[in-house]
């Protein structure tokens, strides 16, 4: 039972890792609340399955759908944040009602009943005992990938550079020549990315509906309320407290009290910490 | 600027309300009915269910089927069975503005259909009001006939050839407990979801096999990882479990149970593995997985062989949920009916009904009092299927079995 909850509580670490990143890093750097971020996360699941029932490769399928998912971000930016943006109300409503327009979208395309992805790999293994798929492996593998590509990005390039200046403020990077709207336009296509990421590797285990969304959207919004909104490392943390506090009730309790500990966390962190744990700008570290 | 920017983006939202407002209300125009012709040489059956469900598209599909044959056989009274479709979109409300269109509008003779209880008992009373026949082929609430029972005057026009949710709650337990003894098994576990059709069949496992519980987790209908549950299974030692899933949670638990290589036994009900693609939406991982389905590819009597193949031959698929066959064999027991009566007068209809009994492809359909059906060997056969290479194999009962229980090969 203890080696269950190690191995499944790293695994959905990584998956909440990766649906909170791209969440809080748009936050962080445009003050963005997106609250269509869950939305994009469901869409790359359906644009995967939709490219994978036309039989094209796994590449391809792959490609396809993070690149379809970047543009409807931008074009989502460019059409509705964008004018908005001074508004963080006006922007979490908008987004809000942009996840709910595209879940319709899919329940008509689509139709209500869910859908499935392929796994990327086949088989098991054993890890400590738990026997877990390779599909979930991978899972985990990649996330530790992108969770040190974005660091590297943000630490150890220009680009990452621009983003964090843009991010601590956005007047000074722009006399100093920045053109902040790209920079906006970039990390909302990087956040979006990291959603369809996601998406792409929990589709084969998971099931695929257009409502999927919404949950991984209270995760990452209890994650990064807890790690402080924006902070990569923070959010870490974050995913890591709410997968385990999850995994150990479950195991103790009941499978149903999920969602209730998730709710708790948010509660206490907003009571306690409200600027969460680790609260800054973008950061590296 | 900042205005003429909120302005551009109050504008670009406004215009995507609009044309989804269009785009939804062009669907919802988007009739499934069919048309009427007004003349007295059809006798017209309003066919009603969630069509864009898989469990309603089964509905329409088998209806289709049973009104294609009738009208090549000669139709009913010499006339030809037309066929008006209504989509009940699974929501009360739309069921009864659909019924009512059926009824007055497209003036039928006759409904059947539906699979979802709430939709089912919203239009129940709309029906009846009107004192046409209506055939429920899908809900399993007891609700329906215990109706008939309460004011039979009113409510005798409700037949249901279909199982109620006592009767499916007796056949899983009687399947499990058959399956314990034969394989003495001495440690079982339930997995049921949260719903309250469900409660009455843990309470009854949990009394029924006593000591030899060691695990009941009643996951919800939307769980969409089973990790936890699978964990806590393998760790009980349970050597077979029930699962009892009516909703969209089966395929995932099957592709989880066999990836893990869970070493427990799976029987109950599956919803999602009564559907012919559940092999290939399984990866075909679900070897060995054992479910209830109504409607087997087996000699029960002469109509349910040529049901499945012909369904296969018009569909390209073999025949999936229950839903399908029960309406199937609604529309058949409504033409044998009404050709026995002589009549579509539904005073009469009743009387014929109550009183014969009808060949339907899931088997020998004889109405009880309060208008369900009666089950067991000699009526409706509680039927189980393995997956088994990619095919549904019949393994009971033993007097309609055509193949042999298998355990999956993590198992042996």
């Amino acid at each position: 039972m203890v080696a269950d909850i190690i191995v499944f509580g790293a695994i959905w670490t990584a998956i909440y890792s990766m649906i909170a990143l791209g969440f809080s890093l748009i936050f962080g750097v445009a003050k963005i609340m997106n609250l269509s971020h869950g939305a994009f996360f469901m869409f790359a699941c359906y644009a995967a399955y939709y490219l994978s029932s036309s039989g094209l490769g796994l590449f391809w399928v792959a490609l396809g759908a993070i690149v379809i998912t970047i543009i409807l971000a931008i074009v989502s930016y460019l059409g509705i944040i964008k004018p908005m943006r001074n508004s963080l109300t006006q922007v979490l409503i908008l987004t809000f009602a942009f996840a709910m327009f595209l879940e319709q979208i899919i329940v008509i395309t689509f139709g209500p009943e869910p859908r499935y992805v392929p796994s990327m790999l086949e088989g098991g293994m054993s890890i400590l005992g738990v026997r877990v798929t390779h599909q979930q492996v991978l899972a985990f593998v990649i996330t530790i990938v992108l969770i040190l590509f974005l660091w590297w990005l943000l630490s150890r390039t220009n680009m990452g550079r621009i983003i964090r200046a843009v991010s601590q403020d956005r007047e000074m990077a722009s006399m100093l020549g920045i053109n902040a709207e790209k920079i906006f336009i970039f990390v909302m296509g990087l956040s979006a990315a990291f959603a369809a990421v996601a998406g792409l590797l929990v589709a084969p285990f998971l099931t695929v509906t257009p409502a999927m969304g919404w949950s991984p959207i209270l995760a990452a919004f209890t994650i990064v309320v807890l790690g402080g909104l924006g902070n990569v490392w923070g959010t870490l943390i974050g995913a890591f407290i709410v997968a385990y506090a999850e995994m150990i009730t479950s195991y103790a309790f009941n499978p149903q009290l999920k969602e209730a500990v998730t709710f708790t966390i948010m509660i206490l962190a907003l009571m306690y910490r409200p600027n969460g744990l680790f609260s800054k700008g973008v950061s590296d570290a | 600027m900042v205005i003429k920017r909120k302005k551009k983006g109050i504008g670009f939202a406004l215009s995507m309300i609009l044309i989804l407002s269009v785009f939804l209300a062009a669907c919802n125009s988007d009739s499934d009915s069919g048309s009427s012709d007004g003349d007295n040489e059809t006798i017209k059956v309003g066919i009603i269910g969630a069509f864009q469900l898989a469990a309603g598209k089964e509905i329409k599909d088998a209806a289709e089927l049973a009104v294609k044959e009738i009208n090549e056989n000669g139709g009913v009274l010499g006339k030809k069975l037309e066929a008006v479709y209504a989509d009940t979109k699974a929501n009360p409300e739309e069921g009864r503005a659909v019924v009512e269109r059926l009824l007055y509008q497209d003036e039928v003779d006759f409904i059947v259909g539906e699979h979802r209880s709430e939709v089912a008992l919203a239009v129940q009373p709309v029906i009846m009001e009107s004192k046409k026949i209506f055939v429920n082929t899908g809900s399993a609430s007891p609700l329906v006939t215990e109706a008939v029972k309460e004011d039979y005057e009113f409510n005798k026009y409700t037949f249901r050839p279909m199982m109620d949710s006592t009767q499916l709650g007796e056949g899983f337990l009687n399947q499990f407990a058959q399956m314990v003894e034969t394989e003495g098994y001495e440690k079982v576990a339930l997995i049921a979801e949260t719903a309250v059709w469900v409660d009455p069949i843990v309470e009854t496992f949990e009394k029924q096999f006593g000591d030899k519980v060691v695990l009941v987790e009643r996951p919800a209908t939307d769980t969409e990882d089973f990790s936890i549950e699978l964990s806590k299974l393998k760790d009980s030692g349970a050597e077979v479990a029930m699962t009892l899933f009516s909703a969209n949670q089966g395929i995932v638990f099957a592709k989880q149970w066999a990836e893990r290589q869970i070493p427990v036994e799976i029987t109950g009900y599956n919803v999602q593995a009564q559907s012919p693609e559940f092999w290939n939406q399984t990866e075909g991982k679900a070897n060995g997985l054992l479910t209830w389905k109504h409607g087997v590819r087996s000699e029960i009597t002469e109509k349910s062989i040529p049901f499945w193949d012909n369904f296969t031959e018009d569909y390209g698929r073999t025949p999936g949920p229950y839903t399908g066959i029960t309406a199937y064999d609604g529309v058949l027991v409504m033409a044998d009916a009404i050709n026995k009566a002589g009549t579509v007068n539904s005073v009469e209809l009743v009387k014929t009904l109550e009183s014969e009994t009808f060949v339907g492809a899931s088997g020998n359909i004889k109405f009880r009092e309060d208008h369900g059906y009666t089950i067991g060997e000699d009526f409706v056969p509680f039927t189980y299927i393995q997956w088994q290479d990619g095919e549904m194999g019949v393994v009971g009962p033993e007097s309609v079995a055509t193949d042999e229980i298998i355990k999956p090969e993590w198992i042996k």
